[in-house]
């Protein structure tokens, strides 16, 4: 029998990444197991990148509290996690009269939920902060710290910090069978079999599914799909600001954003469906996500696509966060954390610490902590080929591969030799953001392929946009 | 972002910074080489000259230019050695960040970061085909999904294929092109689908490389949907009517490989940064009929300012901007006695040149390549000034994604837009017609 883990967490997305970190503060052994072949690959790669206040959250709900919290935290840690936030602001807007209405009601319910730096606008003051904004706007709310960051780094972020301090992370590893066996739990993967003394249930939209294998039925979740656009980088200038409409009774509804990277993001729809693997987009979809933004920017109608994406969020039957440490069976449920989880991710971690310090399940603090290896560059960042000083010391950071989005060969093998290293296209995208351009790799992806087999020592035919079964040439045998 | 310090970068002044060594750049920077012996410096960010040809292995370049058929490859041998010969300073795997107003290049290769001070700039970037994101095809997102130009890369330069059963969007000649090398790899090519009622590329070679091939080439039809978890399984394809709407049962094809072929953009990412004005309908640079843009000094040429042209026309763009700009050089300083605009007509979607600039009152002539707003038949074209017509050509087809040229030449000097028109028996039903020119959604 394998050594067994103290804590095995199932899920390597935000909230999963988040725990191991917590976890690997202590003198415990951790692991992660992730169904994909890179962490934060699932759920937490399909949302929007705002960190929110949580002004306009439910007040005194669970959610509300850590949505306020992980915002906090999430500032106080960005430069030692190598996280980039943007401060940009928030502007909702009312386009009549019944949303105009509604907005003194969210004035309200961000001063309820200790977001007291909100502030009423008038058509004047609102087109002054936007002046691209729908000039039918009748008012607007400003929420001065809703945030944009990047969900891809916030994710690698917290699994490297985790992983630096001795997280080991089993990636391609579904979990088939969970039983238990003198007091531990046996894991079955599709990866090999581990024993862990707790076990965190983080699986996003397979939380019901973990929970089924664990005897527990409190909850089941649904997949939320929200199909995104990616405008342009010429369509920035346009939107300094979050742009939010006021939500309906149905859903938050389909904002404009822009995005750290300088481009901006329209999106997303809220459609439950029945599949939680289809992350397809649809013209229907998209169509509705665009004809939505456009009611809250209408210049935007000009601004050329460049990527269509769908995320999912998994929809818990509470209706809210389902967080639970149970020390009776050794236990942690983190389940139904929707959109806002990039926000909460952290307070979610904390909270666990806390009720688990709580139920004397904790070990001893480590005396201290390895930080994350700091990288060249991080999104939103001036790429380092601007940098005189970088060129001297490596020549690859000359050597420009994705034009698009200025991509050096240097980034690129960094991104392959990283703590977690990117193995897959899709890794070396979500990481440098190289072929997420405007050209989407028209120019870049044989040499960025010939530069994966180079480090990684795979001949081309194995390599893969997002793990095996997704072979990016001829595979060698045929596809069924 | 003022995020260097601007002591720390070398600076070189030199006459003429091109950029891009594809047939248009190497040409330009060929002939200037030969006219005025100028200081020439060729950029280009791959670690080759030559282009896009330079990774075609397919025949079908030169017959303009050189009156053969050549392939890619050899097509663009033979323009890096004349380059090469002229003493060209061609400088490759370097990528240019930005250019500015007062044609300051800068430029980071390997070797370092370099700002190039230049008396004129030559834009020259080319232009790419549309991704699916860009043409906003609705599916799942799987492996195995390509434009051509990343395939004939990974099989010219790595040889590799792409995958075993493919299905090809578009018709143009590009497309039908693709059909053959993938053939060649060992692909089978299911389909050939295109969305207009007509084929864009040529009868003759839909003949050669796909009737033969029993390979169907289905006009009319448009992918609904793209199937497939990690690498593509299939597509979804449904017929269209005479509006372009879905018609009939929607039916599957298998594949694990989709290439979209033959939408083209200018490669206008330094364009737009510099602030160079640009044509709505070209996408690219604004230019006279010296290939200047908007900006004194600043010139673009080639498939940046009429995407998806032949590459012998790209060639013969170089040559004439190169000695634009031998002129240029001798007087830098002057002024433009007249500016006329050339305006997109009746039957006409874009013009390249976008206006003329008269320096002085001798006569003045200049070449047009026009794109049609509808694919036409048996087409007149002319140019008129205050009602003076001042050239006409004729075209026994004309299709909206590739260019018709017109000769014009002008005895009076007069502001007076030039408007040109085409009249010519429509292939196309009217209601089809909104549908025909798909305006590029990205750029």
């Amino acid at each position: 029998m394998n050594e067994p883990f103290d804590f095995l967490v199932i899920g390597a997305g935000l909230v999963g990444c988040a725990l191991a970190r917590e976890l690997a503060r202590y003198e415990a052994r951790v692991a992660v197991v992730e169904q994909n072949w890179d962490v934060g690959d699932g759920v937490s790669k399909g949302n929007s990148s705002i960190l929110h206040t949580g002004f306009d959250a439910k007040p005194g709900t669970l959610e509300a509290r850590l949505v306020s919290e992980g915002h906090r935290l999430w500032n106080e840690q960005a430069d030692e996690l190598g996280v980039p936030i943007e401060r940009v602001g928030a502007v909702m807007l009312a386009l009549d009269e019944e949303q105009l209405q509604a907005l003194a009601r969210y004035f309200e319910n961000a001063h309820k939920n200790g977001v007291k730096d909100v502030e009423r606008l008038s058509a004047e003051q609102a087109l002054a902060r936007v002046p691209h904004a729908n000039p039918a706007a009748l008012g607007g709310l400003w929420i001065p710290r809703e945030s944009i960051t990047c969900t891809f780094t916030a994710c690698i972020a917290l699994a490297e910090h985790a992983a630096v301090n001795g997280a080991q992370f089993f990636l391609g590893a579904r979990v088939t069978n969970i039983e238990r066996i003198e007091g531990l739990y046996r894991v079955t993967t599709t990866q090999g079999q581990h024993y862990a003394r707790w076990l965190a249930n983080s699986a996003g939209l397979w939380g019901d599914t973990i929970a089924g294998m664990l005897g527990r039925n409190g909850f089941t979740i649904t997949s939320r799909k929200g199909e995104f656009l990616i405008l342009d980088k010429t369509a920035r200038a346009y939107v300094p600001h979050i742009l939010l409409p006021v939500p309906t009774r149905i859903s938050k509804g389909i904002l404009a954003a822009p995005t750290l990277n300088g481009n901006v993001l329209l999106g997303p729809t809220a459609d439950d469906i029945e599949d939680k693997n289809d992350t397809s987009v649809s013209a229907d979809g998209l169509g509705r996500a665009r004809r939505g933004a456009l009611q809250l920017m209408p210049v935007l109608a000009h601004e050329p696509v460049v990527a269509t994406y769908a995320g999912l969020r998994p929809a818990s039957s509470t209706g809210e966060y389902v967080l639970e440490v149970d020390a009776q069976t050794n236990q942690i449920v983190t389940a139904g954390i929707r959109s806002t989880g990039l926000s909460a991710a952290p307070a979610i971690a904390l909270e666990v610490m806390r009720r688990l310090g709580a139920a004397g399940a904790l070990p001893h603090l480590k005396k201290s902590l390895v930080p994350r290896p700091v990288r060249v560059w991080a999104t939103g960042r001036v790429r380092p080929c601007f940098d005189p000083s970088r060129l001297c010391e490596n020549p690859d950071f000359g050597q420009i591969l994705c034009l698009c989005e200025t991509v050096s060969r240097a980034e690129i093998t960094q991104a392959i030799h990283a703590p977690i290293p990117a193995t897959t296209l899709d890794g070396i995208k979500k990481r440098t953001w190289a072929t997420a351009g405007r050209c989407q790799g028209f120019y870049c992806t044989a040499a960025i392929m010939q530069t994966m087999s180079d480090e990684l020592g795979r001949p081309l035919t194995a390599l893969t946009k997002r793990g095996p079964g997704s072979e990016v040439i001829a595979p060698d045998e045929p596809h069924a | 972002m003022s995020h260097m310090p601007d002591s720390a970068i070398p600076t070189r002044n030199v006459d003429v910074v091109v950029i891009g060594a594809g047939p248009a750049g190497l040409m330009c920077a060929a002939g200037l080489r030969e006219r005025e012996s100028a200081d020439v410096v060729l950029l280009d960010r791959e670690p080759q000259p030559g282009g896009l040809p330079a990774q075609c292995e397919h025949r079908g370049f030169g017959l303009w230019q050189f009156k053969r058929l050549m392939r890619g490859v050899d097509f663009a041998a033979r323009l890096i050695r004349r380059a090469e010969r002229a003493r060209v300073n061609i400088q490759t795997n370097t990528t240019v960040l930005s250019v500015s107003q007062e044609r300051e290049t800068l430029a980071v290769s390997p070797d370092g970061l370099v700002r190039y001070r230049a008396r004129a700039v030559v834009l020259a970037t080319g232009c790419r085909e549309l991704a699916r994101s860009a043409l906003t095809v609705a599916g799942s997102r799987p492996a195995g999904i390509f434009n051509t130009g990343p395939v004939q890369r990974l099989h010219t330069f790595m040889h590799v294929a792409p995958g075993r059963e493919a299905v090809i969007v578009g018709s143009d000649d590009m497309s039908l092109m693709a059909t053959q090398s993938l053939i060649g790899q060992g692909v089978r090519v299911r389909a050939v689908l295109e969305e207009r009622p007509y084929r864009l590329g040529y009868m003759g070679l839909e003949w050669l490389l796909l009737r033969s091939r029993r390979i169907p080439l289905l006009l009319r039809h448009k992918i609904l949907q793209i199937q497939g978890a990690g690498r593509v399984s299939g597509l979804r394809v449904t017929a269209l009517d005479a509006t372009g709407a879905p018609t009939g049962e929607p039916f599957e094809i298998p594949c694990d490989t989709l290439i979209f072929s033959g939408e083209f953009v200018p490669e206008n990412v330094l364009t737009r940064q510099s602030g160079l004005a640009l044509d709505p309908h070209t996408l690219g640079p604004r230019v006279d009929q010296n290939f200047q843009t908007d900006v004194r000094g600043i010139f673009a040429c080639g498939n940046l300012i009429h995407a998806a042209d032949a590459a012998d026309h790209a060639v013969q763009d170089g040559a004439e901007t190169a000695a634009a700009i031998a002129r240029y050089l001798n007087a830098e300083n002057a002024e433009p006695l007249l500016t006329q605009e050339i305006i997109a007509g009746q039957g006409i979607h874009a013009v390249v040149p976008q206006l003329l600039r008269r320096y002085d009152s001798r006569p003045l002539s200049a070449h047009l390549a026009l794109r049609v707003d509808h694919a036409q038949a048996v087409v007149r074209v002319d140019a008129r000034a205050e009602k003076q017509v001042w050239g006409r050509s004729f075209a026994l087809v004309a299709k909206p994604h590739r260019s018709i040229y017109l000769d014009i030449a002008a005895a009076h000097p007069t502001q007076a837009p030039l408007i040109v028109s085409a009249h010519g028996r429509a292939l196309v039903p009217q209601e089809f017609r909104q549908t025909e020119w798909r305006a590029p959604t990205t750029s």
